[in-house]
């Protein structure tokens, strides 16, 4: 997850985590959120300072200092101070003493008007929260996921690059049905309200989509996509329908259905070029992203320069993206750079394919996050 | 504080899951609870004096409150004066042993007639300045760290203040801790009757008979409360007051607990609150008063048609997980630009609480929990326990005991 350029669901859980705060004024409140890397936290604290026009403190509990009220201990009762606390140390004792501290001191949280926010990975929050029961029985807000890319923007997924990660990979199968689940739980609600969102379930009907397809139920992910293209023809939703359109694409393609893939997939190009004309900030990495899909599906269709030609525009864009904002954009840019490898190689153009691997792989040696692009 | 809540930012400060309610917010917020067993706790202490009872139910049910309640019932009755306490206060709850409980009695006693400028007699005042001594034994054998000794005030009331004093080391340092603790060893006798001298001092002073409330016993590592209740029950029931223990849980589900409760007069449970009956109907009772709880902070006109009733039937009878369901769905409606919560914002709000419960979850327990399910009844096993401990299983009772998976953990399931 790039927080610098944050998905919807990720800007989301943002804005929770401001309103939280802001509500809550002179009140002492307990948040717990889920990391995966350090930069998440990072990303957060950042943006959340930006947004609310504040400091935020980061403290690290280490075999040092273990205990996560300490940094609220002694601070000025007057003035309200947002705390990040990060626990990144091994799940033995240390977790053990860390969650003794909490449990023990939570009264002082009754004291004072600070807000703690204590960052856990998924592995460690379980065992936490079975030793420290108490103060987990005060958070607020339930449980803020910055670690999940399930988060991700349905956007970002390529309908072509065998081998890249689409996100779910590594998480267990169980989660995403129940995910599932949660979706369409949200959906009848909605349905079932006085004022139902449309536009809310087309969106929840294409993250359905997404986690339908990973788990390789690919005729079900059709079909959401398919009444959330309903949903967002009826609201005449320009930017909706091309969403629904890349989705549908991708779906038909994994269905081995190339002609329909090819077929939304350009229509989601069309109406995208013609929103990018009018507002190219909001649209080209939108536009970027249904052109790639669209040269592999050219690719399947057997159409090889097409194919060349589609990628190639994807790559010129993504390229000044990633030059206005590298941290967005270089992992986009280098998966299309690697696709723009592959089609070459596919007309006989080795050298430019070699070319444009290497980039693709200069790309991805982003020094700004070495976890999230040097896997060991 | 202003209640109940008109709009959603005064609703979020309104649903502060941190807070049981005081004396005074128990008259605005205070929803009487068909099955508490107040009444009959009340009954039962006119029935004899010494009677030591133990206050158990699942975290978040309300122990506090209901608690504060029983206190706010007992003061206009003149009968009892209750000294209604956390051992936190006085303790460190994960190492601390009977005498030390005997102790916080001893220092909540004295801050009472402390805050209430009792002039205590000079029997009391003798058996105060001796246990001073406890404390400038301990000065003396380890002056490097605590400085110089204890120096005595003129009058009762300094010697009070000093005693506190030594209350807080006591709670703070661990080495004051073993030091006291050696000496009162040798001297318990001597300090079970120093409290009853000085509670029937204070008795004489406000004419009315002691009641102790101890809180947040249940709250200690569960090897602790094991330990302290079912090896040193005895030491805990020798003070002469009446006296309420809060217990955990967990051990009034442990097979030391038909020894445990021969020791005290009786086992008093907080039941949740029901939402369905055994078979699975809607307890109307059980529902409304949790409706009840709610509507006291936040104004009605605040959630959409419905959303109280999935709120309430989400929270498997337990108000705190309603309060924290209701703050996120306030959350999510302030989120979305909504001016009330709507359908869709609660059903966010119970897809974020389900999370936590959702990494909990494995395979094993996800098989018990199915049994559960099924069964409405549990084994007397760690792992019941410990899901009984994290509130994925929750316990009710009416006529008999029953159990049921939590209902944000019955979503996760499946079939």
């Amino acid at each position: 997850m790039t927080l610098s350029s944050p998905s919807s669901e990720t800007s989301k859980e943002l804005r929770r985590l401001r309103i939280l705060i802001e509500d809550t004024e002179d009140k002492g409140v307990l948040i717990f959120a889920l990391y995966n890397l350090f930069a998440d936290v990072e990303g957060v604290q950042k943006q959340l300072s930006q947004q609310l026009g504040q400091t935020i403190a980061l403290d690290i509990l280490e075999k040092e200092q273990l205990d996560p009220l300490k940094p609220i201990l002694g601070l000025d009762k007057d003035k309200r101070k947002i705390i990040f606390v990060v626990y990144r140390g091994d799940l033995g004792e240390e977790l053990n003493t860390m969650a003794g501290y909490a449990n023990y001191g939570r009264e002082l949280l009754k004291d004072v008007p600070h807000v703690l926010v204590m960052w856990l990975s998924s592995s460690a929050l379980p065992l936490f929260i079975a030793k420290a029961p108490d103060f987990w029985a005060w958070h607020s807000g339930g449980l803020f996921d910055f670690e999940s890319p399930l988060d991700t923007n349905l956007e970002t997924r390529e309908g072509v690059t065998r081998g890249e990660s689409f996100g779910y990979e590594g998480y267990e199968p169980s989660k995403l049905l129940r995910q599932l689940d949660n979706y369409a739980a949200i959906i009848k609600a909605q349905e079932e309200s006085s004022k139902p969102d449309d536009n809310y379930i087309a969106r929840t009907y294409l993250n359905m989509s997404k986690l339908a397809g990973n788990l390789g139920k690919h005729q079900e992910a059709l079909q959401y996509s398919q009444k959330a293209l309903e949903l967002a023809e009826e609201q005449q939703d320009e930017a909706l329908i091309a969403q629904a359109l890349n989705s549908l694409g991708v779906n038909y393609s994994d269905l081995g259905k190339r002609q329909e893939a090819f077929k939304a997939t350009e229509r989601a190009v069309d109406i995208r070029e013609k929103l990018a004309q009018s507002n190219p900030d909001a649209f080209l990495p939108d536009l970027a992203t249904s052109l790639n899909n669209l040269g592999k599906m050219y690719s399947d269709l057997g159409q090889r320069s097409e194919a060349l030609k589609a990628t190639e525009r994807s790559v010129a864009i993504r390229e000044k993206l990633a030059q206005s904002n590298p941290d967005a954009f270089l992992p986009d840019l280098a998966m299309s750079l690697n696709n723009l490898g592959i089609r070459y190689s596919n007309l006989g153009q080795r050298s430019e394919a070699l070319k444009a691997t290497e980039r693709a792989v200069a790309s991805k040696s982003c020094p700004k996050q070495p976890d999230a692009f040097c896997p060991i | 504080m202003s209640a109940p809540a008109m709009n959603l930012r005064q609703a979020m400060k309104n649903l502060d899951p941190k807070e049981s309610l005081s004396l005074k917010e128990l008259k605005i917020f205070y929803v009487p609870r068909e099955d508490s067993p107040l009444k009959r706790l009340i009954l039962d202490l006119e029935e004899a004096d010494e009677q030591k009872f133990l206050f158990t139910g699942h975290r978040g049910t309300g122990k506090s409150s209901e608690l504060a309640k029983l206190e706010a019932e007992l003061l206009p009755e003149n009968t009892y004066q209750v000294i209604r306490f956390s051992v936190r206060d006085f303790l460190d709850i994960y190492d601390l042993d009977y005498k030390d409980v005997i102790l916080a009695l001893f220092f909540a006693t004295v801050r009472f007639a402390e805050g209430q400028k009792l002039k205590l007699s000079r029997a009391v005042e003798a058996i105060v300045k001796d246990l001073l001594n406890f404390g400038q034994e301990i000065e003396r054998t380890d002056e490097r760290e605590y400085g110089g000794g204890v120096e005595a005030e003129g009058g009762t009331e300094g010697f009070l203040a000093q005693f506190l004093k030594l209350g807080l080391r006591f709670k703070a340092e661990a080495s004051t801790r073993t030091s006291i603790r050696t000496t009162v060893s040798h001297r318990l006798r001597d300090l079970l009757t120093g409290l009853e001298t000085l509670s029937k001092d204070i008795e004489r002073l406000t004419g009315r008979k002691l009641l102790y409330i101890v809180e947040d016993l249940d709250k200690t590592d569960l090897h602790v409360a094991e330990t302290l209740f079912f090896k040193h029950a005895q030491s805990l029931t020798e003070p002469r007051s009446p006296i309420i223990y809060t217990f955990p849980i967990a051990l009034f589900h442990s097979n030391h607990y038909q020894q445990i409760k021969q020791f005290f007069t009786d086992t008093k449970f907080l039941p949740n609150f029901k939402t369905k009956a055994k078979a699975g109907k809607d307890d109307a009772k059980g529902c409304e008063a949790l409706r009840n709880i709610l509507l006291k902070r936040v104004h009605e006109s605040l959630f959409e048609d419905g959303v109280i009733d999935l709120l309430v039937n989400y929270c498997g009878g337990i108000p705190r997980i309603l309060i924290q369901l209701a703050r996120s769905a306030c959350l999510e409606a302030r989120v979305n630009d909504h001016e009330l919560v709507t359908l869709a914002d609660a059903q966010e709000a119970i897809a974020a609480e389900r999370r936590d419960y959702q990494l909990m979850l494995n395979q094993e327990r996800e098989s018990l929990l199915k049994l559960v399910r099924e069964s409405k009844e549990i084994e007397n096993t760690d792992n019941y326990r410990e899901l009984l401990h994290n509130l994925s299983i929750v316990q009710y009772r009416n006529g008999q005991y029953w159990y049921d998976v939590h209902p944000l953990v019955k979503d996760l399931l499946g079939d």
